[in-house]
């Protein structure tokens, strides 16, 4: 009695499940119907991803905050002093230069990309004896060695060594970066005269299209007691 | 009979790869994968490189995609490979995820099977083509279907009596896809119960050895620190009621969940955030409970229950719940039949139709708002509107109905360890909201704001701004070294807003430039109520003394404290709101 009854429950669930069935594939055609419909419409357009991400090996490529094309050959620029060193250089007035109250390291950045100040540090001095003091009055060795401060470096790519048009010499220097072949943009490093104990490092912090105004400000730095 | 279907399913997948999906999505899959490529996983967890927040073990597939996608065509070509029409890399994508619909019904299938239970082609098949399944999937692009593939992976091991197979394949689930991270306390609680506790540390080694191997990139070049701020960025990455979610915080913003902070005060002091949080745990108790008291034979069924009450208790009682956060119960109710929690056929069928329904419009219309190019959807935004407050409440009526039906004989029999963690929920919301009962004037540094902005820094609870920067630049608050025990260190330009929910009527404070700061620049104080400016003080500078103010605060829902540089530059303003206290 209850197997007959089990049978034919069962039967009438068989013919829900089937109409249930039924409603779905209906559904799903028109809905595969209508989706078909509009991947035809779609013309197609170029979507990159929101926020900080990576489209292209170059880097990021936002629009420039700046028009450095102009900025290069504009007159308005001024000097920019040290206030613990006597470093100075000139910049286009028209970016704003931060700096931190009591920094040891006397640095200065500027806003150029979408980074905070304080990751685009353009200008720092660097103290030997604050990272190595056997590497005092050795500025190539230290130069060479730099990396090895920074967990996030793994070697040396390259150094070569260069004067700028103010007779500062120096080195160019280019990381590694730790996990990948990828390197560091060009570190600049300036001896100066008198005190083998500090460097002026000098980042690279500016767009492909700033690079003029970088070498500008480059050519510019002096280092005057 | 059951291949016809499945074989419908598949041609309706192929014949929807070419949609674009939810672009947002598709173009964060290709930025990443490229950034795996091309750079390594080291450098894509990085924060300073890209905004990757999805597990470790998903930028592996990312990378995978990529690489076979380098092998027919360019990924630097721009305006080929960004395109959202990309055939190709939509096609490479998506054969993950209709790989996943097809592990998907195998499991369903064989899991069936091992439980000797009837139905499991016809489930698999109803599973397949759920419109549901379909839409998450193939429609949009996104990849729940994986995680769920993978957990009821896990589940399957654990019929199959191998627990130690599905620790492996747990372990690789949640570091594929961040919702079974919310399974991990109950999957080794179930491991204890079901086996013996030898089992459980066996179980725990062999998923810590899955777990280094997967991240083992992060332990061999020493970047554990970035793998951790991994873990932890998506925990306020969207502060809002509801990211079109249509759950109770959605009808609770008014329709609008990313129109209002869940740093908004709900009940006392307490934000939605917390009190939701409070409410999951709550409920995930239970579900605790409800394997731990099980007995050994039906620790799997008690297993497979709780971990539908965790995704609907994580998908109805926390902000910042997505719209497809509830995609594990379309795997989840069918299992209920295999494991007997529910003997009825039809009622799992209807019971799956409510929870589809809910699903598919839930996303269909997140779509409709986002890419309207994607969908066919022709009701006003009023229209749309409502029909989201009734999807909320046939969400929340399943949640209800799935809770009283499977655990309400459960709650009797045990009530009183209910009570007593419900006692435990309610003194701890006494607790956080004592001074506030008692009328007490409150420290405006014990609510988190509703929104900053600074132009250096970020503001500092109890300490200068420049103790941002890390352990060795900490400082106490202060003003002419006359210190402050409580305050907010900021850095003109600041704005803090706090959602108060019109819950005070005054605010005192004083306010000052930071010993620390630079004497050059100079601030002045501002202090708005729901927009309207209640103070303004004269340009402070370095060596003013502190300023002592009240300013009435009756009605207002939204405080905003702005420091504001007088003058173009705003170097070196260190500047600080000193003591500020809240009162009824």
């Amino acid at each position: 009695m209850d197997t007959k009854e089990d049978f034919s429950e069962e039967m009438g669930k068989k013919n829900l499940v089937a109409a249930n069935v039924v409603i779905l594939v209906v559904f799903l055609l028109v809905i595969g119907g209508v989706y078909y419909f509009v991947s035809n419409k779609n013309k197609g357009q170029t979507v990159f991803p929101a926020g900080i991400n990576y489209v292209s090996p170059q880097g990021p490529t936002p629009t420039p905050m700046y028009d450095y094309e102009k900025l290069v050959q504009s007159s308005d620029w001024v000097t920019y002093k040290g206030k613990t060193f006597p470093y100075s250089f000139e910049y286009p007035k028209e970016l704003k230069p931060v700096t931190y109250p009591n920094d040891k390291s006397d640095a200065v950045a500027f806003k150029v990309s979408a980074l905070p100040p304080e990751q685009s540090l353009l200008l720092t001095v660097e103290k030997i004896s604050s990272r190595d003091n056997k590497l005092v009055g050795k500025p190539e060795e230290f130069v060479n060695s730099y990396w090895k401060y920074f967990s996030g470096l793994s070697g040396l790519k390259e150094a070569t060594t260069l004067t700028n048009e103010k007779g500062l010499k120096g080195y160019k220097a280019k990381y590694i970066i730790k996990g990948t072949k990828a390197t560091t943009s060009d570190y600049y490093f300036f001896i100066v005269e008198g005190d083998n104990d500090i460097l002026l490092h000098v980042g690279d912090i500016f767009p492909t299209e700033g690079k003029a105004v970088f070498n500008r400000i480059i050519n510019s730095l002096e280092y005057k007691k | 009979m059951y291949f016809l279907p499945l074989l419908l399913g598949l041609v309706v997948r192929a014949l929807l790869i070419p949609i674009s999906g939810f672009k947002a999505d598709m173009a964060f899959w290709k930025g990443w994968g490229l950034a795996v490529a091309d750079k390594g996983i080291i450098w894509l967890v990085n924060i300073n490189n890209t905004n990757y927040n999805y597990p470790p073990g998903f930028a592996y597939i990312l990378d995978l995609i990529n690489t076979i996608y380098k092998l027919f065509a360019d990924p630097y070509n721009i305006s080929q490979y960004w395109m959202d029409n990309n055939l190709l890399y939509l096609f490479l994508f998506k054969i993950l995820i209709i790989l996943s619909d097809i592990g998907l019904v195998f499991l369903i299938i064989k899991i069936s099977q091992k439980l000797k239970s009837k139905w499991g082609w016809l489930l698999a098949v109803i599973f397949f083509l759920n419109p549901a399944v379909l839409f998450d999937g193939v429609v949009w692009g996104q990849v729940d279907q994986f995680g769920l593939f993978l957990f009821l992976g896990a589940i399957y091991f654990f019929v199959d009596e191998k627990p130690w197979a599905s620790s492996i394949i747990f372990t690789i689930a949640w570091l594929m896809k961040w919702q079974n991270i919310l399974f991990i306390p109950i999957f080794y609680l179930f491991i204890y119960k079901k086996y013996s506790f030898n089992e459980l540390i066996k179980s725990i080694a062999i998923s810590l050895v899955t777990f280094a191997v997967i991240i083992f990139p992060f332990i061999f070049h020493r970047e554990m620190a970035n793998l951790f701020d991994l873990f932890t960025v998506n925990s306020n990455y969207f502060p809002w009621y509801s990211l079109n979610a249509f759950n109770g915080w959605w009808i609770a913003s008014g329709l609008n969940g990313m129109g209002i902070s869940d740093k908004t005060l709900v009940l006392g002091i307490v934000n939605a955030k917390q009190f939701g949080l409070l409410l999951f745990c709550l409920l995930y108790f239970i579900a605790s409970l409800n394997i731990f008291l099980a007995k050994k034979e039906e620790a799997l069924k008690q297993f497979v229950l709780s971990s539908t009450l965790v995704i609907l208790s994580f998908f109805h009682l926390l902000t910042q719940s997505h719209e497809r956060y509830l995609f594990h119960l379309l795997g989840f109710v069918i299992m209920f039949y295999f494991f007997k929690i529910e003997k009825k056929l039809m009622n799992i069928i209807s019971l799956l139709s409510a929870v589809t329904f809910g699903i598919f419009f839930n996303m269909y219309i997140s779509m409709a708002w986002n890419y309207p190019d994607q969908v066919y959807w022709p009701f006003s935004a009023e229209v749309t509107r409502s029909f989201t407050l009734f999807i909320s409440i046939l969400q929340i009526i399943v949640f209800i109905y799935i809770f009283f039906r499977y655990f309400s004989s459960f709650i009797k029999k045990n009530y009183l360890w209910v009570v007593a963690a419900l006692s435990i929920i309610i003194v701890v919301l006494l607790t956080m909201n004592y001074g506030y009962l008692l009328g007490r004037p409150i420290s405006l540094t014990k609510i988190t704001p509703i929104d900053t902005q600074q132009d250096y820094l970020k503001p500092m609870i109890d300490m200068t701004v420049e103790s941002a920067r890390g352990v060795k630049y900490w400082n106490r608050l202060s003003n002419n070294y006359f210190f402050y025990n409580k305050g907010i260190g900021a850095h003109a330009n600041s704005v803090i807003s706090y959602g108060l929910g019109k819950r005070f009527s005054k605010l005192t404070t004083d306010f000052g430039i930071d010993t620390e700061a630079g004497d050059q620049n100079k601030a002045v104080f501002i202090i708005q109520g729901d927009g309207r400016e209640l103070y303004k003080s004269k340009p402070k500078g370095k060596y003013e003394l502190p300023e002592s103010i009240s300013v009435s605060i009756k009605n207002v829902n939204k405080l905003t404290l702005i420091i504001k540089a007088e003058g173009a530059s705003n170097n070196g303003l260190h500047a600080d709101w000193l003591n500020p206290v809240l009162i009824r």
